[in-house]
């Protein structure tokens, strides 16, 4: 806060200084318990409404970004005196903040300070107020991966960090890409493109730009997914006649076919111990999910009570408890989840392609918004969705790196 | 030359022993049930799938009970590198482009006619291969619709090669919903984009 808004409301605050005098005398056997009129609801753990929380001092760019960071994590940010948490602060002197819980007997949960003030230390202010109240780490500094077309006819894979913020194309093919999936915990994109005149899946070190061809088999090769322990892909080929699933090195030997099946294969992605492989096939009728270990053994469909219509773009949560999908019920797509194990399936809002944050909290999907392909991050547990701002044209097939 | 020759021994060898290693594998697969003359595949090794209670949609070579042809059997695409150096041509075979239901991928008997005539061209024309492009609606999610493309253009991959067509002169190449063949979010447009369409390759 500069200091003529200060000045602006000092008076304001003096007045209700009086008021609350003026309230607490008339009842003064309760003035002890007076201090907590405001009213607050406790913020419980796994709770799915969002976490109150008043910003004092921040303006410009830093707000804006703390403001963002905290909204997508499951806070909402809202004016004096309707806040259970206050982050007190201001950029002067390197960005600083001072949390605290107001049922928490006012002294601070943490003081900050950082040598400068920009966007990468508001993140990392968002995250300390994520950290230390939801005891699980912030996502506000993380990427993501997306087929965006901004570049004339031909759409390219982009990255940008998870608020769309310094987006920039990774590839220039000018043919056609799609489906980017990163290496686990690697500056290492995986992704399709039709640049040899096949959609073939090649490996990319965003570091040193280099290529490779890792799968350029005959008819399609897409979806791939990297196992999390970074050594294996599935993928979609048909070059044996049908699109199935396959397992390979992440280099591209090994190969080995999982699946047979005439219908369409689609969609794979690992559970976190890399032991199985959730994809969507209509071998038996509708397109449902199906889980299969990667040697092509104990094959079962997974059971999603609840939700009907054409499943696909499976994602499993890093903590291993969920699987993220897309539901196409006529012409409207939703974003599900379902456990991991199977069971009750949740429709979550209207979109398509979900990918987890590594927070497996946040989900970062596709809608279409007035005639646009826009990425949105859906909070899972307050079912709240945040646009990613500042990308340009369209954009769908979201990857968070993780 | 000689390298070129040495290369393509070398090739039909690899192919060779493919083919008689799925063989050998074969004769361990068992039909997934309902689904005779369609896929002999070991999909499910647990056999768990016979458990479920969804009643099999009963793709056969034959006509379904909504009068849509089911190609036959799968039939491994040719090694791409025969089709390198070839020259494109979109134009002579463009008004047979076949046009699918919605999330279908089995070719109407009205649609039957045209790959009818392409199998006749072909057969006439045994110099040229084709190119079978997979195409759809917007209606399904980016990487299910790139592969209900290819298994559109792999149904009528199979269907050729039903009426004579040599495997090893037909590929396949998906662009999902990629590439509509005409704009819009009505259901004469979705029509129009659900097709394989059909690019003669000349050597």
């Amino acid at each position: 806060m500069d200091e003529s808004t200060q000045n602006k409301t000092a008076p304001i605050k003096r007045l209700l200084a009086v008021c609350f005098g003026f309230w607490s005398g008339l009842f003064f056997c309760e003035n002890s318990i007076a201090q907590n009129e405001i009213h607050l609801e406790r913020w419980q753990s796994g709770a799915t409404d969002p976490v109150p929380i008043e910003l004092k001092g921040y303006s410009g760019e830093i707000l804006k970004v703390l403001t963002f960071d905290l909204e997508v994590m499951g806070w909402e940010v809202v004016p004096a005196g309707k806040g259970q948490f206050i982050l007190t602060g201001g950029s002067k002197g390197g960005l600083h903040g001072r949390l605290e819980d107001r049922l928490g007997g006012g002294s601070a949960l943490f003081s900050l300070r950082y040598s400068t003030a920009g966007r990468q230390q508001a993140h990392s202010l968002a995250n300390a107020v994520v950290e230390k109240v939801f005891e699980e780490k912030g996502i506000a500094h993380t990427k993501i991966a997306y087929k965006n077309w901004s570049a004339g006819n031909f759409p390219e894979i982009h990255v940008a960090d998870y608020d769309g913020h310094r987006a920039k194309p990774v590839t220039w093919d000018r043919s056609n890409v799609a489906a980017p999936a990163w290496s686990p915990g690697e500056w290492k994109l995986f992704y399709t493109s039709y640049k040899m005149g096949n959609p073939d899946i090649f490996s990319h070190d965003l570091s040193s730009g280099q290529r490779a061809a890792v799968s350029r088999y005959s008819g399609l090769n897409t979806s791939v997914a990297l196992s999390p322990d970074g050594r294996r892909m599935a993928m979609i080929l048909s070059k044996d006649g049908s699109p199935d699933l396959y397992v390979a090195n992440s280099d591209g030997r090994g190969l080995k076919r999982l699946t047979k099946t005439r219908e369409v294969d689609a969609c794979p992605c690992w559970a976190p111990d890399s032991n199985q492989i959730c994809f969507t096939s209509a071998m038996s009728g509708g397109d449902r999910l199906y889980l299969i270990h990667p040697s092509g053994s104990g094959m079962r469909r997974l059971r999603t009570a609840g939700v009907s219509g054409v499943f696909s773009e499976a994602d499993w949560s890093p903590n291993g408890r969920q699987i993220a999908f897309t539901a196409q019920m006529g012409r409207r797509f939703y974003i599900c989840v379902v456990p991991a194990n199977g069971g009750e399936a949740k429709v979550l809002t209207q979109g398509e392609d979900p990918s987890w944050a590594p927070n497996s909290r946040n989900i970062v999907f596709m809608r279409k918004k007035s005639g646009r392909k826009i990425l949105s991050i859906l909070d899972v547990p307050t079912k709240r969705v945040q646009d990613v701002p500042n990308i340009s044209g369209n954009s769908s097939q979201p990857a968070w790196a993780r | 030359m000689n390298k070129n020759v040495l290369l393509n021994t070398f090739l039909l060898l690899v192919l060779f022993v493919a083919i008689v290693g799925c063989r050998r594998e074969a004769k361990s697969l068992t039909p997934i049930p309902g689904n005779e003359g369609a896929i002999v595949g070991d999909g499910d090794p647990a056999g768990l799938l016979n458990n479920y209670d969804d009643t099999d949609p009963g793709a056969g070579g034959t006509l379904d009970g909504n009068g849509f042809l089911n190609g036959d059997g799968q039939s491994p695409l040719p090694d791409r590198d025969s089709i390198i150096g070839s020259s494109e041509d979109r134009e002579t075979l463009a008004l047979h482009t076949v046009y699918f239901g919605f999330d279908r991928s089995s070719i109407s008997t009205k649609e039957l006619a045209k790959v009818e005539e392409v199998a006749d061209y072909l057969k006439a024309e045994t110099e040229t291969m084709v190119k079978v492009e997979g195409h759809c609606d917007e209606r399904g999610t980016d990487e299910y619709n790139r592969a209900l493309g290819e298994r559109r253009a792999l149904s009528i991959r199979e269907v050729l090669i039903q009426l004579g067509v040599s495997p090893e002169r037909i590929t396949t190449e998906s662009w999902g919903e990629d590439r509509p063949a005409v704009l819009g979010e009505t259901e004469s447009a979705y029509a129009k984009n659900r097709r394989g369409e059909f690019v003669l390759l000349r050597p």
